[in-house]
């Protein structure tokens, strides 16, 4: 409980002081490192477990180097078999362990779903046991990984009450929400966009460093339309909102569950334009919550329906101009965000 | 999904544009009734949740009749419009529409219709009618509000929205350009209100419509601003006893003709008053103020009574109370309730008590909780008096004269008694439960044993 009471004693989630902590610039994928390195470091009961983590240092070599530091016994290599890899974290977190799995895709998480959402999901309520685990789903497509590693399956986890859903898209956002998930008493399944892993660079408090679950950010300030987005999707409305110079709000959710209600409301009541844009599926994604949570409480203040920018309700083609067409590009948010602000 | 309706007639139907599409709008049509189609050739657009469509003409002739305007939305396979394909088309030679049941699904295999391609591309939601129709009438929830808040008449404001309707932006220019140096510093252009769950339920019965509205009474005004001062300054709690008042009543009956003769009538409430103030002497604690943070014990008891009034209620005093006898409070309650009746009452008689005795009673009220007459740090209530039937214990003398243990010596009755209840509220500052029941104790065995 140490790593606990150290978090607490820095109030305000981003607390961190410049002179301890400076800050590094890393690739959001170093972020996801550090964060795991350096609880490891504080918390001997920090374990990693997962196919390739170990020897071969993990397929996108998050743990490159772990099974030196930390060892075999720590940074644990598995059989290719996801649901022995979350029902084995389910155990040791009932022990007194905090298991961080990975998933070497967030699409193989199907094989490990029974155990995830019908046994850590819902062993505090049906036995009021904790399961302190963090199941990290690189996920997103992109790159050609076709119909299989491509996958964004935020929206089959939300589903499932008792796991927390979190999705950040800068790299000190990585950093800090895999600490929280870490840390956290409940299971919390951690989604790494692939896309994102070198591609995103940032600015990273050294040292310890945890953002709260469940907290927005306002990754742009604006008053004419508010684009909520997470993950990927961030950083394709900023650089629209940049490149088109209007006023454009650009919410970051960093957390799916729990959704931060308030700043989507403050957000859309401020803009009354909303668009809210994803790259997973369409059909009853955290878009359409998004959506449904804004008319029902801030309807009067909504100058335009509330849109979505998202991938329509089909697998993730290999093919790369298939590819393309299905995942939200820069030119569908620049067409998107023109047509909401001509509305 | 075309059919034949007569001979030289080709029904076009709204076609199936995807497995989970059940209905189409309208959206503008390209031919004219009377235009030549030529099989294939484009003669309407069609709109769904999903996409848009191209309608072509199942046939070559002339467009006999438009079964659909413009905006409206019909079922898959409703007729829209008729092609007469005359002599220089087949009668059966109606293709199937591009649109129709050759069509690829939108869901099934990923296709979408018209003009996307053969892949779907990333979903966005289209602006209903983007820039075809007039949308100048449609008012958005925003628009709506804040016209009403700023009183705008929006038939005055120009919308640059989508089809001039009128946007946020526009209203927000509107009002800022209208009244720059009246209508602006009162109010703000737009407030963020915190978001309420529950809007406040519509006050039908006080609403501005109906009921008659009033302006108060001076006296009623000072009423509402002492008992709102009053229950907002003082930890009121309440203590209820019940009095047997057979005693009471019986030397009532035995005085009264006595105290006639001079002129003073004896009520219950001088009884009661009476065997308050020889009981607040034993309990100074309640003949007290609270001060701040002092608590003031006060010399004498100044009785304050209250007495209704036609519009209100008024609290006279009466000075020194402990030096009056029965008859001396009887006196005195029957003067200044008179006087208070006609509004003879001097200022400084209205002024200065220290306990309060109100009598709802005498109008048939039981129990109530009143509220403490500020400063002072108790108020009585005396409520009506009626017969109940109460259990009375009474002592039954023994063969051998000896007192036995265990109450075997008591003997319960059921008696008919004349009962009153004396609930007094009281400030939780000044003084505890058990001292305001002692008192009350006090006041209740005065009243049954019968007083002076």
């Amino acid at each position: 409980m140490s790593t606990l009471e150290q978090t607490e004693a820095r109030p305000g989630g981003s607390g961190r002081e410049a002179e301890q902590h400076p800050d590094a610039d890393l690739t959001y994928l170093e972020a996801i490192s550090d964060a795991l390195r350096t609880e490891m470091r504080l918390d001997e009961t920090v374990i990693c477990i997962g196919e390739d983590i170990g020897a071969f240092g993990g397929a996108f070599k998050v743990t490159d180097g772990f099974i030196e530091e930390f060892g075999a016994a720590r940074v644990i290599d598995t059989p290719l078999a996801e649901n022995a890899i979350i029902g084995a974290a389910v155990g040791m977190a009932t022990e007194g362990l905090k298991p961080v799995c990975e998933m070497q895709f967030a699409d193989f998480i199907a094989c490990g779903f029974d155990q995830l959402v019908n046994v850590a999901a819902k062993l505090h309520y049906r036995q009021g046991v904790a399961a302190p685990m963090v199941v990290r789903l690189p996920s997103g497509g992109g790159f050609s990984g076709g119909p299989f590693h491509s996958q964004n399956p935020e929206a089959w986890l939300l589903q499932a009450p008792g796991l927390k859903v979190v999705a950040p898209a800068t790299a000190a956002d990585a950093k800090g929400l895999l600490t929280s998930a870490i840390r956290d008493p409940n299971p919390v399944c951690f989604l790494e966009h692939k896309g994102l892993y070198r591609n995103v660079r940032g600015a990273v408090p050294e040292g310890e460093y945890a953002v709260p679950i469940g907290k927005a950010r306002v990754a742009r300030g604006g008053s004419e339309l508010s684009v909520i987005a997470y993950g990927s999707s961030v950083h394709l409305a900023l650089d629209a909102a940049e490149e088109l110079g209007e006023d454009i709000e650009v919410i970051d959710l960093r957390s799916l569950c729990p959704l931060d209600v308030e700043a989507i409301l403050a957000s859309a009541r401020k803009t009354g334009k909303v668009l809210v844009a994803h790259e997973a599926t369409r059909s009853c994604g955290v878009g359409a919550e998004v959506s449904a949570l804004i008319t029902e409480h801030a309807f009067e203040h909504l100058d335009a329906p509330v849109r979505r920018l998202t991938a329509p309700d089909v697998p993730i083609p290999f093919s790369p101009p298939l590819e393309q067409a299905v995942l939200p590009q820069p030119d569908d948010m620049k067409e998107a965000i023109r047509e909401l602000l001509a509305y | 999904m075309s059919s034949l309706p007569t001979e030289s007639a080709v029904r076009v139907a709204m076609p199936q544009m995807g497995i989970s599409v059940s209905e189409g709008t309208i959206l503008e049509w390209r031919k004219a009734v009377g235009d030549h189609v030529e099989a294939d050739e484009t003669i309407c657009d069609v709109t769904t949740d999903k996409v848009d469509v191209e309608i072509p003409s199942p046939a070559t002739g002339v467009l006999a009749r438009i079964l659909a305007e413009p905006g409206q939305t019909l079922p898959v396979g409703e007729p829209i419009a008729e092609i007469d394909t005359g002599d220089d088309a087949p009668a059966n030679g109606a293709k199937p529409s591009r649109s129709g049941e050759n069509a690829p699904s939108g869901n099934g295999d990923g296709g979408d219709v018209g003009d996307r391609g053969a892949f779907p591309s990333p979903e966005v939601d289209k602006a209903p009618g983007a820039g075809e129709t007039d949308r100048s009438g449609f008012i958005s929830p925003v628009v709506r509000r804040m016209a009403d808040e700023h009183d705008v008449d929006l038939a005055t404001v120009e919308g640059h929205g989508v089809g001039g309707r009128i946007r946020k932006k526009d209203v927000i220019a509107f009002i800022e350009s209208a009244q720059p140096a009246v209508a602006r510093p009162s109010r703000p252009l737009h407030t963020e209100s915190p978001y309420v769950p529950d809007p406040p339920t519509p006050a039908v019965a006080n609403g501005n419509g109906d009921g008659r509205r009033e302006p108060m009474s001076p006296m009623r005004k000072t009423i509402a601003d002492h008992m709102v001062h009053s229950i907002q300054t003082a930890a009121h709690c309440t203590t209820i006893v019940e009095v047997d008042f057979s005693t009471v009543a019986k030397r009532r009956a035995e005085l009264k003709p006595a105290y006639a003769e001079k002129g003073v009538p004896l009520t219950y409430l001088a009884f009661v008053a009476r065997a308050v103030v020889e009981s607040l002497e034993e309990y100074p604690a309640l003949n007290s103020s609270v001060d701040g943070d002092e608590i003031v014990h006060h010399p004498d008891v100044n009785l304050g009574i209250a007495v209704s009034l036609e519009d209100g209620l008024i609290v006279p005093v009466i000075p020194k109370a402990q030096r009056l006898s029965l008859e001396g409070i009887a006196a005195a309650i029957a003067d200044v309730a008179s006087r208070a009746r006609e509004g003879k009452l001097a200022p400084d008689e209205v002024q200065g008590g220290t306990f309060t005795i109100t009598n709802p009673g005498q109008f048939g009220a039981v129990l109530a909780t009143p509220i403490i007459n500020q400063p002072q740090v108790a108020i009585l209530d005396l409520e009506a008096i009626v017969k109940r039937a109460v259990v009375v214990s009474t002592t039954v003398a023994t063969a051998d004269g000896a007192k036995r243990s265990s109450g075997d010596d008591v003997s319960d009755s059921i008696a008919i008694r004349p009962m009153g209840f004396l609930p007094m509220s009281w400030d939780h500052r000044a003084l505890d439960g058990a001292e305001a029941a002692r008192f009350l104790g006090a006041v209740k065995a005065r009243l049954e044993r019968g007083m002076a």
